[in-house]
Protein backbone atom coordinates (compact mmCIF):
# COMPACT_ATOMS: atom_id res chain seq x y z
CA UNK A 1 0.00 0.00 0.00
CA UNK A 2 1.29 3.52 -1.02
CA UNK A 3 1.79 5.85 1.45
CA UNK A 4 0.15 9.80 0.31
CA UNK A 5 2.65 11.60 2.70
CA UNK A 6 1.64 15.46 0.70
CA UNK A 7 -1.82 13.95 1.08
CA UNK A 8 -1.78 13.08 4.95
CA UNK A 9 0.02 16.31 5.52
CA UNK A 10 -2.41 18.48 4.13
CA UNK A 11 -5.07 16.68 6.54
CA UNK A 12 -2.92 17.13 9.50
CA UNK A 13 -2.54 21.01 8.85
CA UNK A 14 -6.16 20.62 8.67
CA UNK A 15 -6.65 19.05 12.05
CA UNK A 16 -4.16 21.49 13.46
CA UNK A 17 -6.45 24.79 12.42
CA UNK A 18 -9.83 22.72 13.75
CA UNK A 19 -7.77 22.64 17.10
CA UNK A 20 -6.42 25.91 16.90
CA UNK A 21 -10.26 27.51 16.24
CA UNK A 22 -11.69 24.91 19.36
CA UNK A 23 -12.47 25.47 22.38
CA UNK A 24 -9.59 23.17 24.11
CA UNK A 25 -8.14 24.90 27.13
CA UNK A 26 -4.41 26.02 26.20
CA UNK A 27 -2.85 23.60 27.51
CA UNK A 28 -4.41 20.96 26.01
CA UNK A 29 -3.73 22.89 22.54
CA UNK A 30 -0.26 22.63 23.71
CA UNK A 31 0.09 19.18 24.46
CA UNK A 32 -1.52 17.81 21.23
CA UNK A 33 0.39 20.94 19.01
CA UNK A 34 3.60 18.45 20.05
CA UNK A 35 1.75 15.40 18.89
CA UNK A 36 1.00 17.04 15.40
CA UNK A 37 4.67 18.16 15.41
CA UNK A 38 5.67 14.92 16.21
CA UNK A 39 3.03 13.14 13.61
CA UNK A 40 4.41 16.05 10.77
CA UNK A 41 8.14 14.69 11.54
CA UNK A 42 7.33 11.02 10.70
CA UNK A 43 5.31 12.21 7.48
CA UNK A 44 8.78 14.24 6.71
CA UNK A 45 11.06 10.96 7.59
CA UNK A 46 8.28 8.80 5.11
CA UNK A 47 8.83 11.44 2.53
CA UNK A 48 12.24 10.62 2.35
CA UNK A 49 12.39 7.15 2.81
CA UNK A 50 13.32 4.88 0.01
CA UNK A 51 10.99 1.41 1.05
CA UNK A 52 7.90 1.76 2.49
CA UNK A 53 7.16 -1.15 4.73
CA UNK A 54 4.29 -2.43 6.74
CA UNK A 55 5.78 -1.37 10.30
CA UNK A 56 5.97 2.07 8.43
CA UNK A 57 2.06 1.38 7.79
CA UNK A 58 1.54 0.93 11.45
CA UNK A 59 3.15 4.40 12.46
CA UNK A 60 0.95 6.12 9.76
CA UNK A 61 -2.60 4.85 10.68
CA UNK A 62 -2.54 6.39 14.04
CA UNK A 63 -2.25 10.01 12.26
CA UNK A 64 -5.12 9.14 9.90
CA UNK A 65 -6.87 8.42 13.29
CA UNK A 66 -5.60 11.42 14.73
CA UNK A 67 -6.81 13.07 11.71
CA UNK A 68 -10.67 11.26 12.02
CA UNK A 69 -10.68 12.22 15.95
CA UNK A 70 -9.93 15.94 15.59
CA UNK A 71 -12.07 16.13 12.14
CA UNK A 72 -15.42 14.31 14.22
CA UNK A 73 -15.01 16.13 17.04
CA UNK A 74 -14.33 20.11 16.06
CA UNK A 75 -15.88 20.43 12.19
CA UNK A 76 -19.01 18.55 14.24
CA UNK A 77 -18.99 20.81 16.54
CA UNK A 78 -18.01 23.78 14.39
CA UNK A 79 -21.40 22.88 12.30
CA UNK A 80 -23.43 23.52 15.47
CA UNK B 1 5.53 10.40 37.89
CA UNK B 2 2.02 11.20 37.09
CA UNK B 3 1.54 14.14 39.51
CA UNK B 4 3.92 16.08 37.35
CA UNK B 5 1.41 15.86 33.89
CA UNK B 6 -0.86 18.75 33.96
CA UNK B 7 -3.76 16.07 33.58
CA UNK B 8 -6.44 18.13 36.01
CA UNK B 9 -9.21 19.62 33.72
CA UNK B 10 -8.17 16.22 31.14
CA UNK B 11 -10.90 16.94 28.23
CA UNK B 12 -12.05 13.83 26.35
CA UNK B 13 -10.50 14.86 23.08
CA UNK B 14 -7.01 14.95 25.49
CA UNK B 15 -7.53 11.23 26.00
CA UNK B 16 -8.29 10.31 23.21
CA UNK B 17 -5.70 11.89 21.01
CA UNK B 18 -2.96 10.50 24.21
CA UNK B 19 -4.03 7.17 23.38
CA UNK B 20 -3.58 7.60 19.71
CA UNK B 21 0.06 8.98 20.16
CA UNK B 22 0.77 6.36 22.46
CA UNK B 23 -0.21 3.82 19.75
CA UNK B 24 1.86 5.53 17.20
CA UNK B 25 4.90 5.80 19.49
CA UNK B 26 4.30 2.72 20.04
CA UNK B 27 4.89 1.71 16.50
CA UNK B 28 7.67 3.93 15.79
CA UNK B 29 9.27 1.96 18.61
CA UNK B 30 9.12 -0.96 16.20
CA UNK B 31 9.96 0.75 12.70
CA UNK B 32 14.11 0.43 13.16
CA UNK B 33 14.06 2.41 9.69
CA UNK B 34 12.19 5.39 11.21
CA UNK B 35 15.16 5.42 13.46
CA UNK B 36 12.93 6.10 16.89
CA UNK B 37 15.72 8.07 18.91
CA UNK B 38 16.37 10.43 15.96
CA UNK B 39 12.94 10.98 14.94
CA UNK B 40 11.58 11.55 18.54
CA UNK B 41 14.63 13.93 19.03
CA UNK B 42 14.06 16.02 15.92
CA UNK B 43 11.24 17.99 17.16
CA UNK B 44 12.71 18.48 20.69
CA UNK B 45 15.44 19.69 19.31
CA UNK B 46 13.72 22.35 17.77
CA UNK B 47 11.80 22.68 20.69
CA UNK B 48 14.07 23.48 22.98
CA UNK B 49 16.84 25.25 20.84
CA UNK B 50 14.00 27.18 19.78
CA UNK B 51 12.56 28.31 23.36
CA UNK B 52 15.69 29.29 24.75
CA UNK B 53 16.70 31.49 21.97
CA UNK B 54 13.50 32.89 21.06
CA UNK B 55 13.84 34.74 24.65
CA UNK B 56 17.15 36.52 23.82
CA UNK B 57 18.44 38.44 20.54
CA UNK B 58 19.02 35.36 18.47
CA UNK B 59 15.39 35.38 17.76
CA UNK B 60 15.73 36.11 14.29
CA UNK B 61 18.43 33.41 13.79
CA UNK B 62 16.33 30.71 14.49
CA UNK B 63 13.37 32.54 12.25
CA UNK B 64 15.05 33.10 9.29
CA UNK B 65 18.03 30.98 8.76
CA UNK B 66 17.08 28.40 10.04
CA UNK B 67 20.24 27.71 12.01
CA UNK B 68 19.48 27.45 16.03
CA UNK B 69 22.55 28.75 18.29
CA UNK B 70 22.62 26.79 21.11
CA UNK B 71 22.66 28.56 24.51
CA UNK B 72 24.43 26.29 27.33
CA UNK B 73 21.11 26.11 29.20
CA UNK B 74 19.49 24.76 25.74
CA UNK B 75 22.37 22.50 25.15
CA UNK B 76 21.54 21.23 28.61
CA UNK B 77 17.38 20.83 28.47
CA UNK B 78 18.55 19.16 24.90
CA UNK B 79 20.45 16.57 27.15
CA UNK B 80 18.01 15.81 29.83
CA UNK B 81 14.91 15.30 26.88
CA UNK B 82 17.23 12.76 24.62
CA UNK B 83 18.32 10.99 28.22
CA UNK B 84 13.78 11.49 28.84
CA UNK B 85 13.36 10.13 25.57
CA UNK B 86 15.25 7.23 26.52
CA UNK B 87 13.44 6.35 29.35
CA UNK B 88 10.48 7.63 29.20
CA UNK B 89 7.59 6.62 26.59
CA UNK B 90 7.54 9.82 24.12
CA UNK B 91 4.48 10.76 24.92
CA UNK B 92 5.49 10.60 28.84
CA UNK B 93 8.92 12.31 27.42
CA UNK B 94 6.39 15.06 25.66
CA UNK B 95 4.15 15.55 28.67
CA UNK B 96 7.20 16.07 31.01
CA UNK B 97 8.55 18.12 28.75
CA UNK B 98 5.09 20.95 28.63
CA UNK B 99 4.95 20.35 32.26
CA UNK B 100 8.33 22.21 32.91
CA UNK B 101 9.61 18.98 33.77
CA UNK B 102 13.60 19.68 31.74
CA UNK B 103 14.44 22.91 32.02
CA UNK B 104 13.27 26.24 33.32
CA UNK B 105 9.10 26.87 32.52
CA UNK B 106 10.48 30.00 29.99
CA UNK B 107 12.13 27.47 27.83
CA UNK B 108 9.83 24.29 27.98
CA UNK B 109 6.62 26.66 26.77
CA UNK B 110 8.07 28.92 24.51
CA UNK B 111 9.97 25.81 22.94
CA UNK B 112 6.37 25.44 21.12
CA UNK B 113 6.54 28.38 19.21
CA UNK B 114 10.05 28.50 17.64
CA UNK B 115 9.59 24.52 17.40
CA UNK B 116 6.81 24.64 15.40
CA UNK B 117 8.10 27.05 13.08
CA UNK B 118 10.05 24.58 11.47
CA UNK B 119 6.77 22.30 10.91
CA UNK B 120 3.66 23.28 10.42
CA UNK B 121 2.80 26.82 9.92
CA UNK B 122 -0.72 26.39 11.89
CA UNK B 123 1.10 25.37 15.30
CA UNK B 124 3.34 28.24 15.74
CA UNK B 125 -0.29 30.12 16.15
CA UNK B 126 -1.28 28.00 18.67
CA UNK B 127 1.90 27.95 20.86
CA UNK B 128 1.15 31.95 20.45
CA UNK B 129 -2.14 31.08 21.62
CA UNK B 130 -1.11 29.00 24.38
CA UNK B 131 2.01 30.87 25.80
CA UNK B 132 -0.25 32.19 28.50
CA UNK B 133 0.16 28.73 30.19
CA UNK B 134 3.73 29.15 30.86
CA UNK B 135 2.44 31.00 34.25
CA UNK B 136 -0.44 28.41 34.85
CA UNK B 137 2.25 25.81 34.66
CA UNK B 138 4.49 27.56 37.33
CA UNK B 139 1.06 28.61 39.51
CA UNK B 140 0.27 24.98 39.41
CA UNK B 141 4.52 23.13 39.96
CA UNK B 142 5.49 25.45 41.63
CA UNK B 143 8.74 25.65 39.57
CA UNK B 144 10.23 28.86 39.62
CA UNK B 145 11.91 30.56 36.26
CA UNK B 146 15.24 30.60 36.89
CA UNK B 147 15.96 27.35 37.88
CA UNK B 148 18.61 25.77 36.41
CA UNK B 149 19.07 22.18 37.83
CA UNK B 150 17.20 19.40 36.14
CA UNK B 151 15.93 16.65 38.63
CA UNK B 152 16.86 13.85 37.87
CA UNK B 153 14.98 11.36 40.24
CA UNK B 154 12.06 12.70 38.00
CA UNK B 155 12.55 9.97 35.69
CA UNK B 156 11.42 6.99 36.22
CA UNK B 157 12.40 3.30 33.58
CA UNK B 158 9.90 3.08 31.51
CA UNK B 159 8.78 -1.02 30.49
CA UNK B 160 10.09 -1.26 27.15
Amino acid sequence: MRIEVQERTKRLEGAAKLLLDSQESAEVKAEVALQINVYHTILVQLEGAPDRTPDMEKVVEPIDEFCALTERTFAAARRH
Amino acid sequence: MSQMLPTQGTSLYQMMSRSIFEKCSEALRNTPTLQTLALAAAPGLMMFMGGVTMDSMYTSDIMTEGGPRVTEAGAMAYKQYIAGIEKLPLLDAIKHGVAGGYESLGTNIAMAGAGAAHGLPVLALIAKAASHIEKFMRDKFGVSKDRQQIQEADFTPAPR
